[in-house]
């Protein structure tokens, strides 16, 4: 009989050894070095901006500044407008990534389950894939109109081709003796899906949506630039035609905001699935 | 079909053959073997690697069909028999994001047999081979030996008639293999299951079988059938080795494994 495992966490005693505090007296010194480096960079940079064009060195109309686009952000967030082109940046962007997963899950699948299919529609994926989807934008203005369906489908557009490509390289290869482990008790290709390749994946499917969710970004901005009434996109272009620079440089930095918050929001889902 | 089994021989092979097909050409993997097992029989199967032992396996579990030949499970031909097999893969593939418990329902799942009494089943079959204290723990914090008991409840949770088990204990370290043997075939004597071992190591099948098939280089053909008898009181695969008969068997089986010139028929 092979004695059980014991599962055993590592135990910190409540007196820590000289060397035990040295070494964690040395890394929280290294972490808080890091950090202060990180607000050096930061503060620095919307500092010197402020300066150089209080000082005349930058145009200030043509370089805006942290003061101007923060002024900017007030004043549109006093009218509520601002809320406006974020929400519909944001919502474009959602539905967009919804879809490039919905889809990208489902053909992947069709290709997993039938060889042939794969087979026959793999130059195209891989042609369409390597393709600049920017290209596109224009015909699906023309196709679609001026309106947020061209800034999905443009969107959509740019992820779901190499989505579609690594969810169906993951899915082809899993184990060859995980499906004989489901044949042999007697299940179906639809258990091997449900009980092996979909779960099997989960890890696989999450860092997807993590590329995902800023290409759809990508897509919905450059979607905006071209045919768009409102949201981000559509002030950073229009901001740039009309010379009002605090717009664009706000909006820029409204984007970066935005990605970061995204993307923190697909690390913590991970995490969660990961329990 | 008529039938050809006798009520002794619960497993009867006849004549069988296989091929595999490529670009490059065609290979011949089973040659023409015949053997046959009795109900409750542990039979070995042993042979030099890449010989079609696998191959074999999979064409009486009904994965793949043979070229010609026929496979008769309780007097049917297999495809017809509503007999059960079992199947024991070389490595326990539990499944990194189940639990024991839900890695031993898995073969119930998928067949929908899963009930409020194949529960009951569960627990006393994970208390009965130790495993209870783990049925929340996953794949990855169970020691070798008992992923390895896991797998074998997950085979057995299907109550099958035929027990096919394909190198199971290869994956191993030496120490762990040997009690893991031990401890797998206790209980599929204890559960009275007749069974089929593939094996390349030679102390491995005498320790264990009733009857052991040696199995020519490919493409494989039966060269000799062993019968095992062996004199020792506690017939337990870890006592056996230390039978008197052990090394003659183990002389026998080694002569007949490196012995590459046209097989004399039995």
């Amino acid at each position: 009989m092979i004695l059980p495992k014991k599962n055993n966490k590592t135990q910190v005693s409540p007196t820590v050894s000289f060397a035990q505090q040295e070494f964690l007296r040395n890394y929280y010194a290294k972490q808080r070095k890091i950090r202060t480096c990180q607000f050096i960079i930061f503060f620095g940079f919307i500092g010197l901006w402020e300066l150089c064009t209080r000082a005349k060195l930058l145009n200030p109309f043509i370089f805006s500044s942290p003061s101007r686009f923060i002024t900017c952000f007030i004043d549109m967030a006093k009218d509520g407008t601002i809320f406006y082109h974020i929400g519909v940046t944001l919502a474009e962007t959602f539905i967009s990534f919804f879809l490039v997963i919905a889809i990208g899950l489902i053909v992947a699948v069709i290709l997993w389950w039938n060889n042939s299919i794969a087979k026959v529609l793999e130059p195209y994926l891989v042609i369409l894939n390597s393709l600049p989807k920017t290209a596109l934008a224009p015909v699906f203005i023309v196709w679609l109109g001026n309106n947020m369906k061209t800034i999905i489908v443009a969107a959509v557009s740019v992820a779901v081709f190499g989505t579609i490509i690594t969810l169906y390289t993951d899915f082809v290869t899993v184990e060859e003796d995980k499906i004989k482990l489901i044949t042999t008790l007697g299940g179906t290709k639809k258990d091997v899906l449900f009980k092996v390749v979909l779960p099997g994946n989960l890890p696989s499917i999450i860092s997807v949506m993590k590329v995902n969710i800023g290409l759809s970004l990508v897509g919905v901005i450059i979607g905006e630039f071209l045919a768009s009434k409102a949201g981000l996109g559509y002030l950073i272009i229009y901001g740039s035609q009309v010379f009002k620079l605090d717009w664009v440089i706000m909006s820029v930095v409204l984007l970066c905001i935005m990605a970061t918050a995204l993307y923190k929001l697909l690390t913590f889902i991970e995490k969660r699935v990961q329990r | 079909m008529d039938s050809l089994g006798t009520t002794k021989d619960y497993l009867r092979v006849e004549s069988l053959c296989y091929s595999y097909h490529s670009l490059e050409g065609e290979t011949l993997a089973i040659d023409n073997v015949s053997f046959s097992v009795k109900e409750g029989e542990f039979l070995a199967i042993v042979g030099p690697s890449g010989c079609g032992k696998s191959t074999l396996l999979s064409l009486i579990a009904g994965l793949i069909a043979p070229d010609c030949g026929h496979i008769y499970i309780g007097g049917n031909t297999a495809n017809q028999s509503d007999i059960n097999i079992g199947y024991m893969l070389q490595k326990d593939h539990l499944l990194d994001w189940r639990s024991t418990i839900k890695n031993v329902a898995l073969g119930l799942e998928i067949q929908h047999k899963y009930s409020d009494q194949s529960f009951l089943m569960i627990n006393h079959m994970l208390d009965t081979y130790g495993l209870l204290s783990f049925k929340d723990a996953k794949p990855k914090e169970l020691s070798g030996g008992m992923r390895q008991r896991a797998a074998l409840i997950r085979t057995l949770l299907l109550q099958p008639d035929i027990l096919l088990l394909d190198e199971p204990f290869s994956a191993l370290d030496y120490v762990t293999r040997l009690e893991v043997s031990d401890d797998i075939c206790k209980i599929i004597r204890n559960e009275q299951k007749t069974a089929i071992l593939i094996t390349h190591d030679i102390s491995e099948a005498i320790s264990i079988a009733d009857r052991i098939i040696v199995l020519s280089g490919r493409p494989a053909h039966v060269k000799k059938v062993i019968d095992v008898h062996l004199t020792v009181e506690d017939k337990s695969p870890l006592h056996a080795r230390s039978a008197p008969e052990f090394k003659d068997y183990f002389n026998l089986i080694w002569k007949e494994l490196t012995n590459h010139d046209t097989p004399k028929k039995k």
